[in-house]
């Protein structure tokens, strides 16, 4: 039986499904084997963050309403060696046309050959988001630093606790070291301190992330950058183990040693 | 105690610890006010209390919402 999470922030632009693709990338590399779903349905967006939007034929919707199986809908990342699996968004339906039970049904049962399972909500707090976290065990919420996004996490929080989703770990994305040393910008220990939630990454604020989404390139199945290393961390701690933040460690970051000498 | 004098993360800090005491309570500045005029009522009746310090949260403890109140006395009222 999989670990089934649904990956969830309330607002929009965060970073939610670079965060799914990421994280999952990560775990195959530790061994894992990982099925991604997409369930941003009628703005599915998964398939290009993986670079597989010319192979999806079936999506999950066709699954739910029986004109594909599960195995004809699954389209395999190339790097992983079938480890990573999507389960696109139908691009045709609105989110309303996803029934809560069959998706709870249809998670469970490919939870089964699967160690994790993650639900790429879509933004907002409406039907697609109960839907993506009706299925889930526990949840990822991506956070940025700013106080929309964190005051948005918090509404979300609440929701998913309300729905018996105690598990809530907190992924603070977009982390800019040099703001945060010149205190422009809430730390993560602000953010955790504010949500009063468990945090389980700090991603910092890569260049790499955007041109490897532009190549359709998983970051952390194609390069070491300091946010792959942060993904890698989320990793392992799903997995258990107690790991520091490297986006935190102490020391100035190279840059703001620059600009200090301005 | 002016803004101009504090970084822009630490006032995010305080606008959002805030803004969030209501939207975990759901009730309005002005229900607030009153639900502090009452805890003053019963509190002062016992207590001689410092009224403008009280201070008021909604915080998340293991999966669930507490309401969190300090409210300091300068002493004892003897009946």
């Amino acid at each position: 039986m999989g670990k089934v999470i649904v990956v969830t922030s309330g607002k929009g632009g965060v970073g939610k499904t670079t965060t799914t693709a990421n994280v999952g990338g990560a775990l195959t590399k530790l061994g894992r084997k990982v099925l991604l779903v997409d369930m941003d349905v009628g703005l599915r967006n998964l398939d290009l963050v993986m670079g597989l939007e010319n192979r999806v034929v079936y999506t999950f919707m066709d699954v739910l309403e029986g004109r594909a199986t599960a195995e004809q809908a699954m389209v395999r990342e190339k790097r992983s060696d079938g480890a990573l699996m999507l389960l696109a968004a139908s691009q045709l339906h609105n989110k309303q046309d996803l029934d809560i039970d069959k998706v709870r049904e249809a998670i469970a049962a490919l939870a089964e050959d699967f160690d994790y399972v993650f639900l790429d909500s879509p933004a907002g707090i409406e039907h697609g988001f109960e839907a993506s976290s009706a299925p889930a065990g526990r949840a990822l919420i991506v956070v940025t630093p700013d106080v929309t996004s964190v005051r948005d996490a918090d509404r979300v929080i609440g929701l998913l606790e309300n729905k018996g989703v105690r598990d809530c770990a907190l992924i603070v994305n977009k982390y800019d070291r040099v703001l945060i040393e010149r205190k422009k910008q809430l730390t993560s220990d602000d953010i955790v301190d504010v949500l009063g939630a468990e945090l389980i990454g700090v991603v910092p604020d890569d260049k790499a992330i955007i041109e490897a989404t532009n190549r359709g390139d998983i970051l952390a199945l194609s390069q070491n950058t300091p946010a792959t290393a942060a993904y890698m961390e989320i990793a392992r701690r799903l997995e258990g183990e107690q790991t520091g933040f490297a986006a935190l460690s102490t020391g100035r970051s190279l840059l703001s040693m620059f600009r200090r000498q301005k | 105690m002016s803004w101009f004098h504090k970084g822009a993360g630490e006032i995010a800090k305080e606008r959002l610890t805030f803004i969030l005491v209501q939207d975990r309570s759901q009730l309005s500045p002005a229900q607030m006010d009153k639900m502090k005029e009452e805890l003053v009522a019963v509190i002062g009746r016992y207590f001689d209390i410092d009224k403008a310090q009280i201070q008021l949260s909604v915080e998340r403890q293991e999966g669930r919402q507490v309401v969190e109140t300090s409210i300091p006395i300068n002493g004892v009222r003897h009946a």
